[in-house]
């Protein structure tokens, strides 16, 4: 057996090369993606005894490393570094499709020759919390595979924990199925993991930024679930692409100006435009959807910008939902809202396994589109990067093909 | 008959102890003769006015009430003249979404006895039916009136808001009021370790007789600190936060992962700057709350009549010194419910 294979060129199952091809970030070259990311030979890791080597065929491209190329707001090496690994650089890629190639000798539910897909919760499998059976994604050590983990989804061989694994979608080619589960699980569990505001049957849930990866796969969800999802974009051309994935009315919101920090309250003039734009908009949602029913769910990630608006048209008794501030961090919440109307704010972080395998059913069961957008060769990964910071990726979710030869493969 | 009214809202020189006219029963209705009636923060809001509220004067207020029936409509089976009973403020219209899935608090036409129609800070007052229940003979009146409210809005947010578990730490910020105060009791019936704050030693003494584990003096210590020290770093599951602004960046601190912010109010108000990443990586929950449900005001109350909670009273007064009460309650000198009897 040679020490380092081609992409696509398989070594015999099971057998795992030293050394692998990966894309990689270093510290040197934090900055702008297109140069951060550089392909590189790199040692293959070893594992754990829970944990699997993953023969990766395509891996999803997502926002978190965009942030590791930047070095901003976290610098990932030094973080890792300081707990005791060693390694200079960042391997990452937080979602793929692929082959199990080795497994450590405590991993009992997958084997090697698997097909699977794997989802980006980590935690410790010693974390007292999750020894204690409770929802791993509150546990202290809790990280992002892919992100706050190295060896992800952007190398040849990727490492996982075991409970990562979940069964490829039979019916998806390697691409479709490496492209879409972190964004999907971490809609999932927002729209469906803080009950009692789950999505119901008839349920109106408005989604900020719909034409994302994260956007769009919430569209498809509550179409899934039985709700009724009205999509805000920020131009046109973006209508047609919502509708086709499941929204029921779609709010193009370039035609209002009150975005941002509410106003001082006291300041009659300010806050009152701002009301009345906020009022403005809540009656676009009424005129999207066809009836005077306001969102039981706000699905929100813009944050600064939005926010106090999601606070004012969400419904008596509902939810606004947020795993990110794209806009900003800072919100002014006006908590008489809260009282009067008894809303939720409730935050949300990537999933469970039970949420990733829950939502993964549904995908397979095609209920819910993968949403894949443009499906791009290895060598242009660094650009992918690019097109996402510099917000000219297409709508969806990208993928870039590892060792799958070419697009179109790995569907049964 | 006589009641506390005022003719238009302002301070406290609007109410007179003063002959109003008795109220009329309808057929749905029961007439119940006031025996107590606590006082609310919401009795001066009222008092003062509220934007959007227009009340027919001469009008009273009093939301917390016990009595005994005094006269029947027509239409009304179950309730008999001379039962003592307490009465359950709520006002919806019974048909809307929320009333229709038992969210009596969150229907669209929601009100309160006492601040949206004549209340019983007077010797008679007017309740539907349906909302009075029956007092059994070992819970005095005054006791009865001083935990209705308090203690619906309490359950609701650390019960049905928070889903306040056994084992887990529950936050009270600011010990003297009367929601947070007889919070300090529900947290420990759900088996919670309770942590109090307050300037007041006297009122953290008063905390720890309720069976407050650990009281903090925020005067003295930084509280945001001690707590951090005393859990390890991990914080607290649960604060019920109804101070607002000034306490607000505290409390998204020292809230554990996955833990629950729930609020009904904000004494140093209400507009308040939060960063967002605290409450997504920390996956908070972040919930408003006001009032309670039915089933929320019969399960309390229940725990009231089986000895599992008890009144918290800071003093009884005649109703003719009314004036003086609220007087006593704008200061904040009280700790619990004053109660004023007709």
């Amino acid at each position: 057996m040679a020490d380092l294979y081609d992409l696509g060129d398989k070594p015999p199952l099971g057998e795992v090369p030293k050394r692998m091809h990966a894309f990689a970030v270093r510290q040197s070259r934090f900055g702008q993606p297109r140069d951060a990311w550089k392909r590189e030979v790199l040692p293959t890791p070893t594992i754990g005894p829970d944990e699997v080597l993953v023969y990766v065929m395509a891996s999803g491209i997502n926002y978190n490393n965009v942030w590791a190329a930047l070095g901003q707001p976290l610098d990932v090496i030094a973080e890792r570094q300081k707990l005791g690994e060693p390694e200079d650089f960042h391997a990452g890629g937080s979602d793929c499709s692929g082959i199990v190639w080795a497994t450590g000798k405590d991993v009992k539910h997958v084997k090697v020759g698997d097909e699977v897909i794997v989802h980006s919760g980590w935690w410790r499998p010693d974390d007292p919390w999750v020894l204690a059976g409770k929802d791993p994604m509150l546990a202290e050590s809790t990280r992002i595979w892919g992100y706050q983990t190295n060896y992800g989804s952007y190398c040849q061989f990727a490492r996982a924990q075991a409970h990562q694994c979940i069964a490829k979608p039979r019916k998806l080619t390697w691409e479709a199925a490496g492209c879409f589960l972190l964004c999907a699980s971490t809609a999932y569990r927002m729209l469906m993991g803080w009950a009692p505001h789950v999505v119901e049957k008839g349920d109106v849930v408005l989604v900020w930024g719909a034409t994302g990866g994260l956007g769009s796969l919430a569209l498809e969800i509550v179409r899934a679930e039985g709700g009724r999802a009205i999509a805000v974009v920020s131009d046109e051309a973006k209508r047609k692409f919502c509708m086709e994935h499941g929204a029921v009315g779609v709010i193009n919101r370039s035609q209002f100006d009150h975005w941002g920090p509410m106003p001082d309250t006291k300041d009659v003039k300010a806050y009152g435009n701002w009301a009345k734009g906020a009022r403005a908009f809540g009656k676009a949602v009424w005129d999207a959807l066809g009836e005077r029913t306001s969102p039981r769910i706000v699905f929100e990630h813009p944050g600064e910008a939005t926010l106090p608006t999601s606070e004012f048209v969400c419904a008596t008794g509902g939810m606004i939902v947020i795993c990110a501030g794209t806009t900003g961090y800072n919100v002014t919440l006006d908590l008489r809202y809260h009282w009067m109307r008894q809303k939720r704010f409730q935050g949300s972080h990537l999933s469970n396994d039970e949420q990733a395998l829950a939502v993964t059913r549904l995908v397979d069961a095609g209920r819910v589109d993968p949403c894949l957008s443009t499906t791009y060769a290895f060598d242009d990964l660094p650009e992918c990067h690019q097109l996402m910071l510099d917000n000219k990726h297409p709508y969806g979710n990208m993928a870039v093909l590892v060792n799958a030869p070419r697009k179109g493969l790995g569907a049964a | 008959m006589k009641a506390l009214a005022f003719h238009e809202h302002g301070g406290l020189d609007r109410l007179r102890y003063q002959d109003v006219a008795d109220p009329k029963i309808g057929a749905g209705d029961v007439l119940v003769r006031v025996r107590a009636a606590a006082l609310n923060h919401l009795d001066l809001f009222v008092r003062e006015g509220l934007p959007g509220l227009t009340l027919p004067m001469p009008f009273w207020t009093g939301c917390d009430i016990a009595g005994e029936v005094a006269a029947v409509g027509a239409g009304v089976r179950d309730v008999t003249m001379g039962e003592r009973v307490a009465v359950n403020p709520n006002l919806y219209d019974g048909r809307c979404e929320y009333c229709l899935r038992g969210e009596h608090s969150l229907c669209v036409r929601y009100g309160i006895l006492g601040e949206h129609t004549h209340g019983g800070l007077a010797e008679y007052v007017k309740v539907e039916a349906r909302h009075v229940t029956r007092l059994p003979d070992s819970i005095r009146y005054e006791d009865a009136a001083a935990f209705i409210l308090v203690n619906m809005t309490a359950w609701r947010m650390l019960v049905t808001q928070a889903r306040l578990r056994a084992g887990e730490d529950l936050l009270i910020l600011g010990v003297g009021g009367g929601v947070s105060s007889t919070a300090v009791q529900i947290g420990k019936l759900c088996g919670a370790r309770v942590w109090v704050t307050s300037s007041s030693d006297d009122k953290l003494e008063r905390a720890r007789a309720l069976g407050a584990d650990e009281c903090i003096n925020y005067a003295r210590e930084d509280w945001v600190k001690v707590i951090g020290q005393r859990t390890g770093r991990r914080g607290v599951d649960v604060v019920l936060e109804n101070v607002g602004v000034a306490t607000w960046k505290g409390s998204i601190r020292v809230v554990a992962k996955g833990g629950r912010i729930v609020t009904c109010g904000a004494t140093s108000g209400p507009i308040a700057e939060t960063d967002i990443r605290q409450v997504f990586w920390k996956q908070l929950s972040i919930i408003g709350s006001t009032m309670a449900n039915d089933a929320e005001f019969n399960a309390v109350m229940g725990q009231l009549f089986a000895g599992r909670l008890r009144a918290i009273v800071d003093t009884v007064m005649p109703l003719r010194e009314g004036v003086e009460a609220q007087r006593r309650l704008a200061e904040g000198k009280q700790f619990g419910k004053i109660v004023l009897v007709p």
